[in-house]
């Protein structure tokens, strides 16, 4: 009983600078202070596994795991907001308990320095504490726990994490403790936001996760797995998390808006879910910032105006303009449309038609590298099988669906504008020119949906493959215009 | 004192436009768990005085106590230091990142994680905060970061976990002209509100109201087209406001209005292109578009200048194709060191195209 009581008590290890120190406040929820003026995200972050939604593939070995008191290296990969920095905390919590947290674990991220040397250093000064002896950086055993320990025959359970029955030189035959965290044998290093990690750092990485097996697990987060380089990748048990799909989300929500006193119909969470594409982060923020902003009864079409998405009736302006063939018109709906704000993403995002909830998979392609929000690759995936199913369409994206869906469009004439949606993208990413980019793509879909470039059928997909840009086709100057060069 | 410096608003219910989504802010940050916030929107939307508002309604007047600094942050593994100015009062600072360029990141770890990490000033309460103190007020500060989107991507990852981790001292206030640069995982952590740019309506309406203030009499003609002209862009409509105030008073309905020299220096150089396309006239183009760059206007948006009167000159049959290669060379421009290459080749495309065009259509 008293152990109970007491593992909940936070023991501030000395050693420990003031950043852990925060990070204990949030984490453990001591101060209902700090508590009101924390945004929602953070304030309803998962404390245990349990409170992690929808991630069952990754939650129920991580338990298995839990259960053994034993950890492989980890590798967690998936788009924002799915809840990979907060499973790994929570296993962390779970693991080891308040107690043991700040010695056993360090969290190494973007925002830390992380050239190659500074990884070895700090990874083998972390590493070198092994647990089996006393580690300098383990908090000297509490007065009152001191007595308690002395129930277990001296022995120096903070220490060694509790005598576990899991085995390990420590606890060797030890009796089985009160202290109800399997706290294991080894340290574990969090690398979050790994994909920032050069490539020759993740080399070294690799050696250093070798050198300190023994006495290490290391667990990988990122978005894109396939910046971690494979030899390190190869190394880890690997965990996706998937975008979150809508109703999955429900329940959580469900018990914000209870716990807050927010009236918000399952109606319009859904719909937050669906405008945050999946991300649960993003609807949490988009609840809060709506109950705050609107109060009362809130409604889907609130959400909808707070996620900046593109009004169907602003869209309308364009798609017209696309197919009035006159330049002017659409110029000017395209000024009016950047005027008022709306980012060129968002109104490509809006073109490309998007499968429900899609968010780039964490298996983008390589070339991603430098496209961080490779959002429409996946997306034109899966443009030539347009009958994707999907739950009722956020709004606003239904618009330009009709690139797919307009039975009048012909498949050569989608296909060209779905390439050049996706070059508009890459070029966006590179920073290039809002105007001029949109402005160029929606001049050629113009082009396309009003003259259009009618090659035989069955001619379909090829043409579009090759590297020069499909440049209007009827005119036999243009045809004539030298070849784009290749990359 | 400028017009556009005279009449910005400071508190949020002063905001001449847009009102609702400013008095609905303001309701927000009265409860002191707010997101961090992203503003987003066109140049010379007001996101600036957007945010100097937010400021003064969170932290009360002791916002305006400003204070200039320099910080030199050590750069690792090196003596040198990376130099950046701050502005700060008691309860917040604001920065601009990437104003160091490729070093941002260092920034981003050493200053913004060393603001964010330490605990806020408890002072608030002695100065007596805000008019209407609410809980917590005070109790965390804000970092303001101007132009994130130019930031690297590395800086850009490198505030992510420093934006969740100290969420309960510290909150950002972002602000950028699109998001479409931002990284997905930094959208994720914010609240993003966009600011659009006041409409032709709404311009014309503090046009009159600054005349009015200024008592000056403004011929309806005049503001029609000094809105027109300043599209959509209050700071440039004042500014010409205040330019014909100078040139002539009283005003007269049909005056000059006068747009800045480089932009007629522009249009000239683009009527020179579509008037001539030979070797000679690149030449001489070249030796303009020099004279723009030396005189330090941002190559894009010479770029963008040019693309803009080129197509508003040519047919309109080659209006596709010459949007596709401005926005192709300017892709170029973004990626490569040498602006002027990527500017001339642009030319040199529009004028062959326009040549080639122009000799079908004598020959038919
Ligand atoms: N699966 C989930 N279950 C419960 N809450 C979640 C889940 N996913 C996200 N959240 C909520 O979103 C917030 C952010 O989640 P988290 O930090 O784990 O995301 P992440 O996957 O690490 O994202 P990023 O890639 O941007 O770092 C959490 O504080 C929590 O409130
Ligand atoms: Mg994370």
């Amino acid at each position: 009983m008293e152990v109970e009581a007491e593992a909940g008590e936070p023991v501030i290890n000395p050693q420990q600078d003031e950043h852990a120190e925060i990070e204990a406040e949030v984490t453990e929820k001591k101060n209902p202070k700090t508590d009101r003026l924390l945004p929602w995200v953070e304030k309803f972050r998962p404390k245990v596994l349990a409170d992690v939604v929808y991630q069952d593939e990754v939650i129920s070995p991580l338990r298995q795991f839990l259960q053994a008191g034993n950890l492989p290296h980890l590798l967690f990969y998936g788009p924002p907001g799915t809840g990979k920095t907060s499973t790994i905390l929570a296993l962390a919590h779970e693991l080891y308990g308040p107690d043991l947290y700040h010695s056993r674990v360090m969290e190494l991220n973007a925002s830390d320095e992380r050239g190659i040397n500074v990884i070895r250093e700090k990874v083998k000064v972390f590493a070198k504490g092994s647990v089996t002896h006393r580690p300098a950086s383990v908090p000297p055993p509490h007065p009152r726990r001191r007595r308690v320990s002395g129930l277990f025959s001296g022995l120096d359970w903070a220490i060694a994490g509790g005598p576990c029955l899991w085995g390990g030189p420590a606890c060797d035959g030890a009796p089985r403790s009160n202290y109800r965290y399997p706290a294991p044998q080894f340290k574990l290093i969090v690398l979050d936001e790994a994909d920032s990690l050069t490539a020759d750092a993740q080399s070294a990485l690799r050696r250093v996760m070798e050198t300190h097996a023994r006495v290490t697990r290391f667990c990988l987060v990122c978005n894109y797995i396939s910046r971690i380089i494979e030899p390190v990748a190869s190394r880890c048990a690997k965990f996706r998390f998937r975008v979150l799909p809508p109703e999955s989300a429900l329940t959580r929500l469900r018990a914000i808006c209870a716990s807050e006193g927010v009236q918000c119909p399952d109606q319009a969470l859904l719909r937050s879910m669906q405008l945050s594409e999946g991300d649960l982060r993003q609807a949490i923020t988009l609840l809060q910032s709506a109950h705050r902003l609107y109060g009362g009864a809130l409604t889907p079409e609130m959400f909808t105006e707070l996620a900046g998405v593109v009004p169907e009736d602003r869209m309308g302006l364009f798609t017209r303009a696309l197919r009035s063939n006159s330049f002017d018109h659409l110029q000017r709906a395209i000024g009016g449309l950047l005027a008022d704000g709306f980012p060129a993403q968002q109104i490509i995002a809006q073109v490309a038609p998007t499968p429900h909830a899609t968010r780039p998979t964490p298996h983008a392609p390589r070339h991603d590298r430098h496209t961080p929000h490779a959002t429409v690759a996946p997306r034109l995936a899966t443009i030539s099988s347009h009958r994707t199913p999907r739950t009722a369409p956020p709004p606003g994206e239904q618009l330009l669906e009709w690139v797919v869906e307009d039975p009048e469009l012909s498949d050569v004439k989608k296909a060209d504008i779905a390439y050049r949606i996706a070059q508009t993208e890459k070029a966006l990413a590179d920073g290039a020119s809002e105007e001029l980019q949109i402005g160029a793509l929606g001049a050629a879909a113009m082009e396309t949906i009003c003259l259009g470039a009618r090659p035989a059928p069955g001619a379909a997909i090829t043409t579009t493959t090759t590297v020069a840009p499909a440049l209007p086709q009827p005119r036999p100057a243009a045809a004539g215009a030298p070849r784009r060069p290749a990359k | 004192m400028l017009f556009i410096d005279k009449y910005r608003p400071t508190t949020l219910d002063k905001l001449d436009y847009q009102k609702d989504m400013a008095q609905r802010l303001e309701r927000m940050l009265d409860s002191s768990d707010f997101p961090h916030l992203l503003f987003y929107g066109p140049f010379g939307a007001g996101k600036k005085t957007r945010v100097s508002a937010v400021l003064r309604h969170v932290f009360g007047p002791s916002v305006d106590k400003l204070k200039v600094e320099n910080r030199a942050i050590p750069k690792p593994g090196s003596s040198g230091t990376v130099d950046i100015t701050t502005i700060s009062s008691p309860h917040h600072i604001e920065l601009t990142p990437s104003d160091v360029g490729t070093q941002d990141r260092l920034v981003v770890m050493e200053l913004i994680k060393e603001i964010a990490s330490s605990r806020p000033l408890e002072i608030t309460r002695a100065m007596g905060g805000g008019p209407q103190e609410g809980e917590g007020r005070g109790r965390f500060k804000v970092v303001v970061l101007n132009e994130v989107d130019h930031l690297t991507r590395a800086a850009q990852h490198a505030l992510r976990r420093t934006m969740e981790r100290y969420m309960s001292t510290c909150r950002l206030i972002l602000c950028c002209q699109s998001t479409s640069k931002l990284i997905d995982p930094l959208k994720s952590r914010c609240l993003c509100i966009r600011v659009a740019a006041p409409t032709n309506d709404e311009i014309l309406a503090i046009l009159n109201d600054v005349a009015h203030k200024e008592r000056m009499v403004l011929p309806p003609r005049l503001a029609t087209r000094i809105v027109e002209a300043g599209q959509r862009n209050l700071r440039r409509s004042l500014l010409m406001l205040e330019a014909c105030r100078v040139a002539k008073y009283p005003l007269e309905p049909d005056q000059e209005i006068t747009t800045p020299d480089w932009e007629r220096f522009l249009v000239d150089t683009a009527r020179g292109v579509v008037e001539e396309q030979s070797a000679q006239k690149l030449l001489v183009t070249r030796k303009r578009l020099y004279e723009l760059l030396v005189n330090c206007i941002p190559p894009e948006v010479i770029f963008q200048r040019l693309a803009n009167e080129l197509l508003r000159k040519c047919d309109s049959e080659l209006r596709a194709e010459v949007a596709h290669w401005a926005a192709f060379f300017e892709h170029r421009l973004q990626q490569g060191t040498k602006p002027i290459v990527h500017l001339e080749a642009f030319l040199a495309k529009f004028m062959a195209i326009y040549k080639r065009y122009s000799q079908r259509m004598t020959l038919a």
